[in-house]
């Protein structure tokens, strides 16, 4: 009987793992080390994973294929975070990465919108309550 | 040759159609194989949603091989394919079995074993959806 086959309860049986290469470093995905999170919004889709002291997120567009490896890892016991939003700091590591999103393109404020907003301003500079509406 | 009838646009099951009488033992899984009541594999895989529908656990029923694919009058030869059900039926269907946590069953080489659907596939699938939406 070779090793493969031995049944051996003691021997501890090696979990599932994948594991890649980045300019030269070899990266061990198991399911003590990584984590996938799934939102609502595809691109922020990441593996979230320990390599030796430290924490790495890697985003949908980084993979081709990545709903492979994210169905490889859910069938496998890895720890699979469904959220209908990213976290804070998953947020904003993906627009350090990938450039926020351009500001919507607002309307030019005419002489009468400015009014409205010199207005408003006052309002919330002098009011402080409905009863000073009738003060 | 008449196509498979459907209800809601899914494939009814088997011992609601006509078929002729088994000369196999039920009991004796040797005489027996896999049949998917959405057929035939070629039709079902030109979409992720389409083939999932086809692997769904409870659109497959083990039949006698005679009643199945074996000799001249078999289901096979009686019926044509079902006619494709529309997106909206097949995303239905997928959502019920992910409700229940249905498994797919799925033929590996020469056995079949059964495998969840997973939070990735949904997703997939529901893009898709939308997509042929």
């Amino acid at each position: 009987m070779t090793e493969k086959h031995t049944n051996d309860p003691n021997k501890k049986r090696e979990g599932p793992r994948l594991s890649f290469e980045f300019e030269g470093t070899r990266f061990e995905l198991r399911p003590d080390n990584s984590h996938v999170y799934l939102h609502e919004e595809d691109r922020y889709d990441h593996i979230f994973f320990k390599h030796e002291a430290d924490w790495y997120r890697m985003f949908r567009a980084q993979m081709a294929n990545f709903d492979s490896i994210a169905e490889f890892m859910e069938i496998n016991g890895y720890p699979v975070h469904v959220q209908d939003a990213p976290m804070q700091q998953d947020f904003e590591a993906y627009h350090k990465a990938y450039g926020w999103d351009p500001l919507p393109e607002l309307e030019p404020i005419t002489p009468r919108r400015e009014k409205q907003i010199q207005f408003g301003m006052y309002i919330l500079d002098h009011v402080q309550s409905v009863e000073d509406l009738w003060a | 040759m008449i196509s498979y009838p459907t209800r809601r646009g899914l494939a009814i099951p088997t011992c609601e159609v006509d078929l002729p009488p088994t000369h196999l033992n039920w009991e004796n899984p040797n005489h027996l194989n896999n049949h998917h009541l959405e057929f035939s594999r070629r039709m079902f895989s030109h979409s992720m949603m389409l083939q999932t529908l086809r692997d769904l656990e409870f659109m497959q029923e083990m039949l006698p091989m005679d009643i199945h694919n074996m000799g001249k009058h078999n289901l096979h030869t009686i019926y044509g394919p079902p006619a494709l059900p529309t997106p909206r039926q097949v995303m239905d269907r997928i959502t019920d079995a992910w409700d229940t946590d249905e498994r797919l069953h799925i033929s590996n080489g020469r056995t079949y074993e059964y495998k969840p659907i997973t939070h990735a596939l949904y997703k997939q699938l529901k893009r898709e959806y939308w997509q042929a939406k």
